[in-house]
């Protein structure tokens, strides 16, 4: 994916027919949740080894707990590790988030303080999971409905650990957004804030506003002007990277999520054109 | 642990909240009015897991039952796997462990999530290698190679034939084969009588022909000539080859 306007879209168990056997949609790269898929045969296995077969892979974890205040689970590090392997993974990156807390798993990302003594914890467990896995991690910038115990802003609390740890960067630009409405801060400060020579690639997604002054990040409506205007904004300030779409429920039309890839692509490729052509 | 005591505390608040609803301590917050949100997407995702997993168990339980059910899991158990879709399985475990079904007076609860998860087991589990398989052979006098991917039960409730309320009303002893069909990857169940359980777990050793396997089974038997169990069982041996229970065959080195 070096060199070229990559634009991907998040593979998902209701669209995978799309990906593979109708071709509907062919994205030029994928990203799934390893979690979802390892240790998986049968029908699921065969599918996405077809899928990774004929795509690009990132992969997107959701359980590696890189905010957690215990140990890291060697166990299960094990068999990601394996699978990333396996599956010739190009870029993986998890949340900068916790999913795991007291020895129990939660199954959706929760803040971590913005804390400098969480920013040594996750520094130190962000290093210790590279080194495990052999792989640079790319972390993502989480939407969070309250701040708990802060000391710190978010940006700072994110760059820090992307300085400190030597890690990449997932930036989630949705993600900029919707923290950016419901604390009230300015969305381009913020992407001005942000380690943008770390990024390894950005996420875009749709969300849904509950209130009049909260935003859910919930992957299932299609992509808001302003976001793709945020999008348009960032691209103009960094270099190229690769771009991923999520949607993970209520699934429009094939050429619904196409519309929105060839958004991104136009964004893309208005800011990234040179670098593009003078691969060619 | 390597952040503070105070900042340890914090997070296990937060953690603690979402499982119960309840917060137990000062949890110093930026927007108060948001918290709850939290404890919604937390467990939604934990029950839209399980309600996708047990769908049966769902509609025959009433909903408050089926609720409380969720909340205590949620909140007694501590999540072990990474991979939320295998935590149906830990959902079976802990109302066996907790004895869940007694306290209900649903005897028949355990054995039915069980058969749910059962399902999800079969049609998800890594695909096993059967080893060399042939196409030819004979059915009587070579071995076969049993599909590796299976999983024989015995069950007390018979949900595999009847609806869950009739089922309940004929406790005994019944033998179930869930596989899955290689080529599909589909799920199919059949049932099965005691002695054909009995072949099952025979014939996946892997090391007898079925004219060995009934001979050995007369001799246990004695009340029974081979010749009249082969009679009586080959229907059941062709219906496993022609279910791609049985795959094929391997070279028998002992025939003659």
């Amino acid at each position: 994916m070096k060199n070229e306007i990559n634009i991907g879209l998040g593979l998902r168990r209701d669209i995978i027919e799309e990906f593979l056997d109708r071709e509907v949609i062919q994205p030029d790269f994928i990203e799934f949740a390893p979690e979802n898929w390892i240790g998986m045969g049968g029908y699921w296995g065969k599918k996405i080894r077809q899928a990774v077969e004929k795509y690009p892979v990132t992969c997107h974890g959701l359980s590696l707990s890189l905010g957690s205040p215990e140990e890291l689970d060697y166990r299960f590090m094990k068999e990601l590790k394996s699978f990333l392997d396996d599956n010739q993974v190009e870029i993986f990156s998890e949340h900068l988030s916790y999913t795991k807390c007291a020895n129990a798993h939660l199954y959706d990302l929760l803040p971590i303080p913005f804390r400098e003594d969480a920013v040594k914890h996750v520094v130190r467990r962000i290093r210790e999971a590279q080194d495990f896995l052999e792989r640079p991690i790319a972390i993502e910038n989480v939407s969070y409905y309250t701040a708990v115990a802060a000391e710190m802003d978010e940006a700072t609390f994110i760059s820090s650990i992307v300085e400190e740890s030597g890690c990449q960067l997932l930036l989630d630009v949705n993600n900029v957004y919707v923290n950016a409405f419901n604390h009230g801060y300015d969305a381009k400060e913020f992407i001005r804030q942000m380690p943008l020579d770390k990024v390894a690639y950005i996420h875009m997604a749709g969300h849904e506003k509950v209130s009049p002054d909260l935003i859910i990040d919930t992957h299932g409506e299609a992509i808001i002007d302003p976001v793709y205007q945020l999008f348009d904004y960032t691209a103009s300030l960094m270099e190229l990277v690769p771009v991923l779409l999520e949607r993970d429920f209520n699934f429009p039309a094939a050429a619904d999520l196409k519309r929105e890839m060839n958004q991104l692509r136009k964004i893309a490729t208005k800011h990234w054109r040179k670098v593009h052509v003078s691969q060619d | 642990m390597s952040v503070k005591t105070e900042t340890y505390q914090y997070q296990n608040r937060l953690a603690d909240y979402c499982r119960s609803g309840k917060l137990n301590g000062a949890l110093p917050l930026s927007r108060e009015e948001a918290l709850p949100q939290y404890r919604r997407l937390v467990f939604n995702v934990v029950k839209n897991t399980l309600e996708q997993a047990f769908p049966i168990t769902q509609q025959v339980l009433t909903n408050e039952q089926w609720d409380e059910l969720l909340f205590r899991f949620f909140l007694e158990h501590d999540c072990q796997t990474p991979q939320v879709w295998k935590l149906p399985a830990e959902l079976c475990s802990y109302v066996i462990e907790n004895q869940i079904s007694e306290e209900i007076e649903l005897p028949w609860l355990d054995e039915l999530l069980w058969f749910e998860w059962l399902e999800i087991e079969v049609h998800t589990m890594p695909d096993i290698d059967a080893g060399p398989v042939s196409d030819e052979g004979s059915l009587l006098n070579d071995i076969p190679v049993l599909n590796p991917e299976y999983r024989l039960e015995k069950l007390s409730y018979p949900f595999h034939l009847f609806p869950v309320k009739e089922a309940a009303e004929k406790r005994g002893e019944y033998f179930v084969l869930l596989y899955r069909e290689p080529e599909s990857g589909k799920v199919h169940f059949m049932a099965l009588a005691a002695i054909h359980a009995y072949f099952i777990e025979q014939l996946s050793a892997g090391e007898q022909t079925i004219e060995e396997l009934i001979r050995d089974t007369a001799e246990k038997i004695s009340s029974v000539l081979p010749e009249s169990l082969l009679q009586q069982a080959m229907p059941f041996f062709e219906e496993l080859l022609k279910n791609r229970v049985i795959l094929g065959f391997r070279p028998n080195e002992n025939a003659n």
